[in-house]
């Protein structure tokens, strides 16, 4: 195998061990799924060029992360979203605070494995209706409006049921962690 | 300003309701620890939701225009998020690499294997490539664009590609193979060897989930054109596929499809995706894409596209990897 093969395997790994955080980070910032996959894929575009080209980097979480975080910031400015971009300053705080926290993760190797297989058992704990309508805005990206019209309910009524059932997650991964002595 | 928790603050940016103000009680609060980690868990939860979700019912009530569904055939869904490096090919010398380490990782490294994914391998995705498609109906060889006369194209009538610098132009509904029965409508095919993932699909619970876009140029017409896409699965050898469809013989494994109509844009690409759980006995799937003009009127039984495009087609084979594992001899 060619040192450049063996480079970019080890790269691949490591992203993909590191995927569901930088998914998280991206997604969390952008709150568009489908800009976030777009910028992921350009994240391990700039990063597999990166290492084909022989570049050594030490902390590629970060690395990424930094990669991520400039290419959201062109994303809100070339989307124009001036509620977002009208106070410059206080968005940038946001976001090194953001990156800060994401930060610490890189030294805890079972952060995300051990809220996912949390996450596991927690959605298959939720009532049916309840992962129903989860899987309608999760699983088929519907809108909030094609839910309501799908079950019945009001838009309101659907807005405040997936608030609640996103809450009762949280609630329960995080019972779950303290619970598994995860939350070191 | 009233008091909120970290948990009520991130809903509000996450739905995009917090103020200038909440942004930075925001920013101040992530400076503890613990709402560092509500923070990260929260987002982690919000992006990890879909892997952690029962696959989507059969059909989809949300798209515009349903189709009927034929044997094993899988979900439909407006399913926009799992192209999960389905790399472009800027990136595709590594996508091998990548998926090859993605499911080693997966399968051994975790205690919660995850869903797989691997993008399969179509020829000229994106219309990059100077290869005309072939206008020779329905393909006979794996690897290859065949169908109605068509070309690919650049930017064209005011229609940009929807990726890369090129795009698929439907441009008349008939072929050299003179195969009559779909005569009014532009059809373009391509077939994809998944013999070698047979391991992969041996449970039955594999899905291949497939998109394509489409565009059109402006249309003065009472009845807009639509676009369709399909995926079917087939075992045996490619030449039986057009058998298949002249005697109607109905020996495809499964299919699934979806239409859309024009929304009378060209501003606008609209997608069209579904899902197909693959049958473990398939040894190749035939991708499909379809003009059916509106108005036009068949000139000596031909129908003209004035400006119908496609682009950028994707398919992603996504897999259970503690079936794939318990699935190896």
């Amino acid at each position: 195998m060619s040192v450049e093969s063996h480079a970019i395997q080890k790269a691949a790994a490591e992203f993909i061990r590191d995927r569901h955080l930088l998914g998280a980070f991206v997604n969390g910032l952008l709150r568009d799924v489908h800009a976030a996959e777009d910028i992921l894929q350009e994240v391990w575009t700039l990063l597999s060029l990166e290492v084909n080209r022989g570049t050594e980097i030490l902390n590629q979480a970060a690395w990424c992360r930094g990669v991520a975080r400039n290419l959201i910031r062109r994303h809100w400015e070339k989307r124009q979203q001036t509620a977002l971009l009208a106070d410059g300053g206080a968005l940038e705080n946001f976001l090194g605070r953001v990156e800060q926290s994401f930060a610490r993760t890189d030294s805890q190797e079972h952060f995300a494995t051990a809220r996912l297989a949390a996450l596991d058992k927690c959605v298959a704990s939720l009532p049916e209706r309840s992962r129903q309508l989860l899987s309608l805005k999760y699983t088929q990206r519907a809108t909030l409006e094609q839910i309501a019209s799908e079950t019945g309910q009001s838009f309101e009524a659907v807005k405040k049921a997936l608030i609640r059932i996103r809450a009762s997650l949280l609630e329960c991964v995080r019972h779950k962690i303290s619970q598994e002595g995860w939350n070191t | 300003m009233e008091h909120m928790t970290i948990d009520e603050l991130l809903q509000r940016w996450s739905d995009g309701s917090l103020t200038a103000d909440q942004l930075r009680t925001l920013t101040e609060k992530l400076a503890e620890r613990e709402n560092q980690d509500a923070l990260i868990e929260s987002w982690l939860i919000e992006s990890s939701l879909p892997d952690c979700l029962p696959a989507p019912s059969v059909t989809d009530p949300h798209q515009p225009v349903p189709i009927h569904i034929n044997k094993q055939s899988a979900s439909l869904e407006e399913k926009n998020g799992t192209k999960w490096l389905s790399l472009r090919p800027l990136t595709a010398a590594a996508a091998g690499i990548v998926f090859g380490m993605l499911s080693a990782a997966l399968v051994f490294g975790y205690s919660t294997p995850r869903i797989l994914q691997q993008v399969l391998t179509l020829a000229n995705p994106g219309f990059e490539e100077a290869i005309a498609p072939m206008p020779d109906g329905i393909p006979l060889h794996f690897g290859v664009w065949s169908g109605d006369y068509s070309e690919t194209v650049g930017e064209q009538q005011g229609i940009t590609p929807h990726e890369g610098k090129r795009m698929f132009r439907f441009h008349r509904s008939d072929s050299r193979d003179g195969f009559p029965s779909r005569a009014y409508h532009g059809n373009m095919y391509q077939f994809i060897d998944i013999r070698p993932w047979h391991e992969a699909i041996a449970t039955g619970t594999a899905v291949v989930d497939w998109s394509a876009w489409f565009n059109c140029i402006r249309e003065q017409v009472a009845t807009p054109s639509q676009f369709e896409a399909s995926m079917w699965a087939f075992d045996g050898e490619p030449s039986f596929v057009r058998k298949n469809w002249e005697k109607n013989l109905h020996q495809e494994l499964g299919y699934s499809t979806w239409r859309v109509v024009a929304d009378d844009d060209p501003k606008t690409w609209q997608r069209v995706t579904g899902s197909l759980i693959v049958p473990p006995e398939t040894s190749f799937l035939v991708v499909e894409l379809k003009a059916i003009a509106g108005d036009e009127t068949p000139v000596d039984g031909v129908v003209t596209y004035a400006g119908h495009y496609a682009d950028d087609v994707q398919m992603v084979l996504r897999t259970n990897a503690r079936e794939v594992q318990r699935a190896k001899p």
